[in-house]
């Protein structure tokens, strides 16, 4: 049986995802047999991170100031707005390099079952921002699956009110994808959207 | 005994590292819960699946039966699609969320909804089919009927409370338990429906005039049975 703050400790350590009791266990012995230093500096950046992280107040991506870089930079195209679920699909556009306009993070996706519908996805804040003058196109990159889609067309349905252009990021084959392996779904989609080739 | 079964995906959730738990609904079991390993990672074989471990997929899931076996758990030995998703679009997407809303607050781990199960299928086929709105509500309120009678909650509609048919002229009201009465035919309070309106719903005869009437009708016979946590996907038809 461990002490108290041994159990304390492990207890804290499981709000991690994947992390069970077997794995917190072996966290917090090994912070406190071998890395009390590290497990300062740990307690210290958690302690600084929580307090300081916030929201954009434009973006709603985590930011340590008011506003992120992205959405305070001036050589970013503010009539593009690209509308994503998490930060990390942020991350994702932004190290594949291709676009320059600004972004809206909703941070999750319309899920009724899990009681997350507009209000929490701060829709009302993109609803202000979709009557900026300057604002010419809305891209819709949230998820493929079927509450990502719920969610552009909901988001679409708003931007149509407010006679804003939008677009949807475009579905298909993968880069290197064999038509052999590609699932019947994706093959459907990449049929409908097919072009005509100049 | 190795057992299989249509199902459908009413909810998905992450699970541990790469894992899903997932809501299905089934013919045999109702409303079951199922954890599907190596689901959420960025393998080729995870990618895979996540095409198709999406809600109106249609899938066939086999698992080993045995005596110990919980009612509302199963372990999947095998998830497969079983032929191409109903294309819910748009507003039809949002309908076919609300039907896997209702069936999640509803439905419990229990045998034999078979019919239900059909009944699913084809108003999913349904809202595939139409762009109207006014056709899917249609096809909501005719799932939201069946939904209830399939629960053992199914309502008479051409009986009022006294046991009297239902006269197309009169205004009545609904009230939970007892059923339909009379009202003052100039009072018109919020939520009465006319006889002519039940008579078509309880033939299953659409029509327009009718379905605001309906929709009003139908909220009021749901919600004692949905409790006090409204349906969230309510506020997504805008």
């Amino acid at each position: 049986m461990s002490s108290p703050l041994i159990a304390q400790l492990i207890d804290a350590l499981r709000i991690l995802p994947g992390v069970g009791p077997k794995s917190a266990q072996r966290m917090a012995y090994a912070i406190l047999e071998r890395q009390r230093e590290g497990g300062k500096h740990l307690a210290w950046a958690l302690s600084e991170a929580i307090e300081k992280v916030g929201h954009c107040q434009s973006c709603r991506t985590l930011s340590e100031a008011p506003i992120c870089k992205i959405c305070a930079s001036p050589k970013r195209d503010a009539g593009l707005l690209c509308v994503v679920e998490t930060p990390a699909d942020v991350l994702s556009i932004e190290q594949a390099g291709i676009y320059q306009g600004t972004y809206f993070v909703l941070m999750g996706h319309l899920s009724p079952i899990d009681g997350i519908g507009p209000a929490q996805l701060g829709l009302d804040l993109l609803n202000t921002k979709l009557q900026q003058p300057d604002l010419s196109e809305l891209i819709l990159a949230t998820n493929q699956t079927v509450e990502g889609e719920a969610t552009a067309h909901y988001i679409q349905q708003m931007a149509l009110k407010q006679g804003v252009k939008v677009t949807r990021l475009a579905q298909g084959l993968p880069m290197g994808g064999e038509l052999e392996y590609t699932d019947s779904a994706t093959l459907s989609h990449a049929f409908k959207g097919r072009r005509q080739v100049d | 005994m190795l057992k299989t079964q249509p199902a459908f995906i009413l909810h998905s959730r992450p699970y541990r590292e790469t894992s899903l738990l997932l809501t299905l609904f089934t013919p045999e079991m109702g409303k079951v819960s199922a954890s599907l390993r190596g689901a959420r990672s960025a393998s080729k074989s995870a990618r895979q699946k996540q095409a198709w471990l999406q809600p109106f997929q249609p899938l066939l899931v086999e698992w080993r039966e045995t005596p110990t076996q919980q009612l509302d758990w199963l372990t999947p030995k095998n998830m497969e699609p079983q032929g191409l998703a109903y294309g819910l679009k748009a507003d039809a997407a949002i309908c076919g969320l609300y039907l896997n809303e209702l069936l999640y607050r509803l439905i419990q781990p229990t045998e034999g909804l078979q019919d239900l199960f059909n009944h699913y299928q084809q108003a999913l086929q349904a809202l595939a089919q139409t762009d109207q709105r006014e056709l899917m509500a249609w096809h909501l309120r005719q799932f939201e009927l069946v939904l209830l009678a399939e629960l053992g909650y199914g309502i008479d509609l051409t009986l009022d409370a006294q046991g009297q048919p239902i006269e197309p002229a009169i205004l009545y009201g609904y009230q939970p338990q007892t059923g339909f009465y009379q009202l003052n035919p100039t009072a018109q309070p919020r939520g009465s429906i006319t006889g002519g309106c039940l008579l078509k719903l309880a033939e299953q005869e659409f029509c327009l005039a009718c379905l605001a009437s309906w929709k009003q009708l139908m909220r009021r016979i749901l919600q004692p049975h949905l409790g006090m946590k409204p349906l969230a996907t309510r506020a997504l038809f805008n």
